[in-house]
């Protein structure tokens, strides 16, 4: 120990600074920063953004409540004046965020019901306009009187019939190429009524999941947080500034 | 810890014996001016959050009196703040229209003869808490406006905040502007409608607790920032439940006339009670024993229970005023009115029982003239009804009253080429005559008294009018019956030019 050292009785040393209440206040503020950058600039009344923008909050949902833990855990009576108002402040905090997240739930499921109603409306929008598409190409191959006609439809509407097995007449090939042609416009409908279909459903269940992972994980944040802050209610004793450990 | 705000002094000499009986003289003399006062305002329409405001600066007032102190004992004095009582009293028995500016002079006529009379005129220089609070009762809510909402954003937040909050209960509401829409309807959010006239009231009040009693400056903040957030959440869910209603009529329009107007202003002061926190001093010491009493001895601990105890009465008083104008208490529609026996009618119209439902108690009658000229056919509907619950543009610009219209004196009109609509924020409307396609329409109301008016301060103007009497007062004292103020006369003039057939009318 060199001479430069002064060597200070335990009770008068300067304590450390406390790592953790450090990287608590870190993950507060980084956490903080993370929720504004979800939330900002707010279009509320939105179904589609409130709903993405609750699915991001409840994957941070947990973030700032280990910063609030890391920051009150340990000792807290002895602080200076600016460091019990910050704790107080982080209390306040962490009750509100209790509250938040409680008043997502209800938000939350309705959402989800409103995000399937408008995709199930847009499908439904989707498929109506691709159904009055097929019937025109219907009527306009059933109006067709050449095979040229016929040939050039079938470019048009991008249709590839299966090839015709023998060679016929002329009348007999337009007809064959008409149900071809008719038959490839059936089976791509049924096609896109199958993708919107499955479709449909993946939207249905990636909101299912989301909403009940809203749900279930604001739940338990919500009660993370009022638990930390209750138990934490304590600071807000006027004596708890000048008790010794 | 900081200084209280109020003076502690202002009741220095409650407990002194030789101040004892001009003290109590004192303070029934402001209390019977209050009461004056609070009647006066009462009876020429204020809204209830008025004269709440009013009765908890006059009950205040009282309080401040208490500590101040024995009379003058100079007999001019006295003779000078009697004869200021009695020009008050007789000015306000002899008003007329126009006189508006008499009813904000008045509380300070009242309380200044009151003090002249009783403390000299030393008395009315130790009083300026007084005059400083008969100042803040009077002023128009437009003087707080660049300080509590300096651009309209407070005026323009209640939309979407309603919005957002239906949207929260699952709601389907879209919001453009001011506009909301729901299923059911549509309401615009205006700035008359809004919670600003509230905001101004709670924070006035907050204002009158700071200057008259011993706050301290943190407790006295808090309640001025909780009058602001107390008045914009009253404003949103006033808003925010009227939109919801919009699709039920009676309720409607029970929420948004005299019921909705002296209910929510209850309620935001109910909820601001509690933030009442005068810091110790005689004053507060001698309400604590007094509360004390009352409670038979159980300890009150906290002065929100004497300030809810005045406020809870008067919210009673409220519901109590209210209840008779309950949606389900309407008068149930009696049709077609008999008016066979009117002989200078030339037609009588059929009354639609929606109309009666709606705005009015009763409609007496409905009469119709028509009369050619060369250039128009003119069209002149004359509706009487009682009892109406709202002013006469809100019962012009009702659809029932609309539909009454445009089926009775203008029938030609179909109802995609006439669009009837009578906006009172145009600045034609309140001229008396509207374009319309295919002619012109102009419409009147005219109240019991026959007073013509046409703007909303001519309807306050006429309201005035039954100050005009003592009479009026001793019948409104003796019998508790209301005034026959809410009498109207509305009509219709329709000018459309007729199918002339290539045929020009001659007179």
């Amino acid at each position: 120990m060199n001479g430069n050292t002064r060597l200070l009785p335990l009770h008068v040393q300067p304590e450390p600074p406390n790592v953790l209440r450090l990287a608590g206040w870190a993950f507060v503020v980084g956490s903080l920063a993370a929720y504004a950058y979800i939330l900002l600039p707010p279009r509320p009344m939105d179904a589609q953004w409130e709903f993405v923008a609750m699915t991001q909050l409840a994957d941070n949902a947990l973030l700032p409540l280990l910063g609030i833990a890391l920051v009150l855990h340990g000792r807290i009576q002895q602080t200076t004046p600016w460091e019990l108002t910050a704790f107080r402040a982080l209390v306040v905090f962490a009750i509100g965020l209790g509250l938040f997240f409680l008043a997502l739930i209800p938000l939350a499921i309705g959402d989800s019901q409103r995000v399937e109603n408008a995709a199930d409306g847009q499908l439904a929008l989707v498929d109506k306009n691709e159904a009055i598409r097929m019937r025109k190409a219907e009527t306009q191959l059933r109006q067709a009187s050449t095979l040229d006609q016929l040939r050039v439809l079938g470019i048009m509407l991008n249709l590839k019939p299966a090839p015709s097995e023998s060679v016929q007449s002329p009348a007999k090939e337009l007809e064959s190429l008409r149900k071809r042609l008719l038959e490839q416009i059936a089976y791509t409908r049924t096609e896109q009524i199958k993708k919107l279909l499955e479709q449909r459903a993946a939207v249905h269940a990636r909101v299912g999941k989301d909403s009940v992972k809203i749900v279930v994980i604001a739940f338990l944040a919500c009660g993370f947080y009022f638990r930390m802050g209750i138990r934490n209610l304590v600071l807000f004793r006027p004596h708890v500034a000048n008790t010794p450990e | 810890m900081s200084e209280p705000l109020g003076a502690p002094e202002i009741a220095s000499d409650l407990e002194c014996g030789a101040a004892a009986l001009p003290g109590r003289t004192a303070i029934l003399a402001v209390a019977a001016v209050g009461v004056l006062h609070v009647m006066a305002i009462g009876l020429a329409g204020a809204e209830s959050g008025e004269c709440v405001v009013a009765f908890i600066a006059w009950m205040l007032a009282v309080l401040t009196l208490r500590g101040a102190g024995a009379g003058s004992g100079q007999r001019r004095s006295w003779v000078g703040g009697s004869l200021l009582l009695l020009v008050a009293l007789t000015q306000s028995a002899r008003m007329a229209d126009g006189d508006l500016w008499f009813l904000k002079l008045l509380p300070f006529l009242l309380a200044g003869g009151t003090i002249l009379a009783l403390h000299g005129t030393a008395g009315i220089l130790r009083n300026w808490r007084l005059w400083l609070v008969l100042v803040l009762v009077v002023a128009p809510d437009s003087f707080l406006a660049p300080i509590l909402d300096p651009g309209g954003q407070v005026t323009a937040i209640h939309a979407p905040l309603a919005g957002f909050i239906l949207h929260y209960l699952g709601f389907e509401v879209r919001l453009n502007g001011s506009l909301l829409s729901l299923p059911d309807g549509s309401i615009r959010v205006v700035e008359a409608c809004s919670g600003f006239g509230l905001m101004a009231l709670l924070f006035k009040v907050a204002i009158v607790a700071g200057v008259m009693l011993p706050m301290r400056r943190r407790a006295w903040l808090a309640m001025c920032l909780a009058a602001l957030g107390i008045g914009l959440a009253t404003g949103v869910i006033r808003v925010a439940i009227l939109a919801a209603l919009v699709g039920h009529p009676a309720w409607f329009y029970w929420l948004h006339g005299p019921a909705g107007r002296n209910l929510f202003p209850m309620l935001a002061f109910l909820c601001l009670a509690p933030f009442l926190r005068p810091a110790e001093g005689p004053v507060a010491a001698k309400i604590r024993r007094l509360c004390a009493k009352w409670s038979h001895g159980n300890r009150a601990t906290d002065w929100s229970l004497p300030a809810m105890t005045p406020l809870a009465l008067v919210f009673g008083c409220g519901v109590a005023c209210l209840l008779p104008h309950r949606p389900d208490s309407l008068p149930r529609p009696v049709g077609e009115i008999p008016l066979a026996g009117i002989p200078t009618c030339p037609c009588q119209a059929t009354v639609p029982p929606e109309l009666q439902a709606t705005r009015f108690d009763r409609v007496d009658g409905a009469w119709l003239w028509t009369a050619d000229d060369a250039d128009y056919r003119w069209t002149i509907l004359i509706c009487s009804v009682s009892g109406a619950q709202e002013g006469p543009f809100e019962m012009l610009c009702s659809p029932a009253f609309r539909d009454f219209v445009r089926a009775q004196a203008a029938p030609s009109l179909s109802a995609t080429r006439a669009p009837l609509t009578f906006d009172r924020a145009n600045s034609a409307s309140r001229l008396g005559t509207i374009p319309i396609q295919g002619g012109r329409l102009g419409f009147f109301a005219v109240n019991g008294n026959g007073r013509f008016f046409l703007e909303t301060n001519g309807y306050l103007k006429a309201k005035t009018a039954a100050l005009k009497s003592w009479r009026s007062w001793v019948q409104w004292l003796v019998t508790g019956r209301r005034l026959e103020d809410r009498r109207y006369w509305l009509g219709v003039i329709v000018a459309t030019r007729p199918a002339t057939n290539g045929v020009r009318n001659s007179r």
